[in-house]
């Protein structure tokens, strides 16, 4: 009896940025609460941390993510837009603002927005991941194939291998 | 209370044959349960949500004498036999300061279906032990659980003192020694003690231990070396610390170097499943396909629930062109293991030597969806 792995990205979407330190700890709460399954409280979590520290980007990407999750996809860009006002140089917002326009069938202006941020940050497994689902829509499968890949070495990379 | 006998008189003669040519097969063999922990590592701590969303950790769950961490499935056939067992040895012993916990890994998220799923399995059993919900399988990836159900027995500090994989008629009789052992004030038997109760130089685990934290990073993993080769000088019959030292070779691109480490691990322990396995992948990496099948399966002969093994024999075999032969590896290795990510990556790097394109994509694709799901 083959248990099928499920094939929808949780909160793993934190691998497409790294928060860390006493800063990250709020973001860090609001993510775990959401992988309990508490996407509501989750919600409510990352808006309090706003509320105590707007000017936090890493905070706006983390509530976008909860709202694409939620499948609110018009909100999600706006905090990612949000996130990118504070902090231009943003990878983790421009993947954010990449999967969004992904999901909204703009193949290519994602496949423009992602390629951004694997220019500012070369590392993220998950930007990599994005990209290759917008190469394997676009009929790429060599594009998609070498993003495949080049995310799971950069996760190995990054965390070693995994056991 | 009165102990129930592990097999019914009236299938006694039989299963005693089948019972000495397992221990027959398996006489000197130690299986592995944990990727990168095992005997005289630091149990890592957790604290999960049980099945009414309370959260619970080990620190306020552990025994007084003896914990026992159970990671099961309800997709598990062999999860269901491990659970019975374990309230068999909850209801004798927790009164002497057993702790049983179980941590269901049922898959990566979690709903409402999958958590009617746990426990109807759980009351069906009438399991009185706590029962935790790895979402996120955090401390799965934590413990480097290879196969489900795995058995991981602590002591009261916290500390590996036994693993089992898979639930295995031999294993299984040894975990029940070995318990009962410990409750009656005695020394395990002998032959357990020798496959599973290697109890190895206290400065040498601390120096492993610290070795495995540091390759947590990649800021702190070139230390790692270091620290490896500290438990070796410490105690060089412990044998985690040459394949972790080995395994950090052979990321480093240093086969040569990786190689000594294993051999000096199989010297020690020529039927350990972990060092056959990776012996056999180096050797599958340098291209000695026919020494990296006979390593390959005498891991899988040590050991029948090591899901590497499996995954390296899979890609080898489809490297030489028995595809079906592979599917069915692969196929057996996702039913032991179906969170290992590896499974996908070995299939899809096979499908891609063999230009099957499409079939790549889709594995490197699961192997990466993996890996992400993992916080």
């Amino acid at each position: 009896m083959l248990m099928l792995v499920t094939l929808v990205i949780g909160p793993g979407w934190l691998q497409a940025f790294s928060v860390s330190g006493n800063e990250g700890l709020c973001e860090k709460n609001a993510a775990a609460l959401a992988r309990d399954g508490k996407i509501d409280a989750g919600l409510a979590a990352i808006r309090q941390c706003i509320a105590d520290n707007p000017t936090q980007a890493k905070a706006h990407v983390v509530l976008g993510h909860l709202l694409l999750d939620r499948g609110d996809a018009p909100q999600a860009m706006a905090s990612f837009e949000r996130a990118l006002a504070l902090e231009p140089r943003s990878s983790a917002a421009r993947t954010g603002k990449g999967m969004v326009l992904a999901r909204n069938g703009d193949l290519k202006a994602a496949e423009s927005m992602l390629k951004e941020a694997l220019q500012l940050n070369p590392d993220p497994a998950r930007t990599h991941y994005e990209l290759g689902l917008v190469y394997e829509r676009l009929g790429d499968l060599q594009g998609a194939l070498g993003h495949f890949k080049q995310g799971i070495s950069a996760f190995e990379q990054e965390k070693g291998r995994q056991p | 209370m009165k102990t129930t006998p592990l097999f019914p008189f009236r299938y006694k003669t039989s299963l005693m044959v089948v019972v000495m040519t397992i221990i027959l097969l398996q006489s000197g063999i130690s299986t592995p349960a944990l990727q990168t922990l095992g005997v005289g590592a630091e149990a890592p701590d957790f604290t999960l949500q049980d099945f009414s969303g309370a959260r619970q950790g080990l620190a306020t769950l552990k025994g007084k004498k003896m914990t026992i961490v159970l990671f099961w499935a309800s997709w598990s056939g062999q999860s269901e036999k491990a659970l019975g067992q374990m309230e068999k040895l909850y209801r004798q012993y927790k009164g002497q300061g057993l702790s049983v916990v179980g941590i269901n890994v049922e898959r990566q998220d979690i709903d409402a279906q999958a958590l009617q799923d746990m426990r109807t399995v759980t009351d069906r059993l009438q399991i009185s032990f706590p029962n935790l919900v790895d979402r996120g399988l955090v401390t799965f990836h934590d413990y480097g659980i290879i196969a489900v159900p795995t058995t991981v027995i602590l002591d009261r500090d916290e500390k590996i003192i036994f693993e089992m994989s898979g639930f295995p008629l031999a294993g299984t009789r040894d975990m029940l020694h070995f318990v009962a052992a410990a409750f009656a004030g005695k020394a395990a038997p002998a032959e357990v003690i020798r496959k599973t109760g290697y109890q190895p130089d206290k400065k040498a685990v601390r120096s492993w231990n610290m070795g495995i934290k540091a390759l947590g990073s990649k800021r702190t993993a070139p230390a790692a070396e270091m620290w490896f080769k500290k438990a070796i000088s410490a105690d060089p019959d412990f044998i985690l610390p040459h394949l972790s030292l080995g395994t950090y070779y052979q990321e480093q691109g240093d086969p040569a170097q990786a190689r000594e480490q294993f051999q000096q691990a199989l010297n020690r322990q020529p039927d350990n499943a972990s060092a056959l396995s990776r012996m056999g992948l180096l050797l599958l990496e340098e291209g000695s396909n026919a020494a990296a099948k006979t390593m390959l399966e005498k891991a899988i002969k040590a050991d029948e629930a090591h899901v590497p093994s499996y995954t390296y024999l899979g890609y080898l075999v489809g490297r030489e062109g028995d595809l079906q032969k592979a599917a069915d590896l692969f196929s057996h290795a996702e039913k032991i293991n179906p969170m290992d990510y590896r499974i996908h990556l070995y299939r899809a790097r096979m499908f891609e030597e063999q230009n099957s394109l499409e079939a790549a994509v889709a594995s490197y694709k699961k192997a990466l969806q993996q890996l992400l799901n993992r916080q």
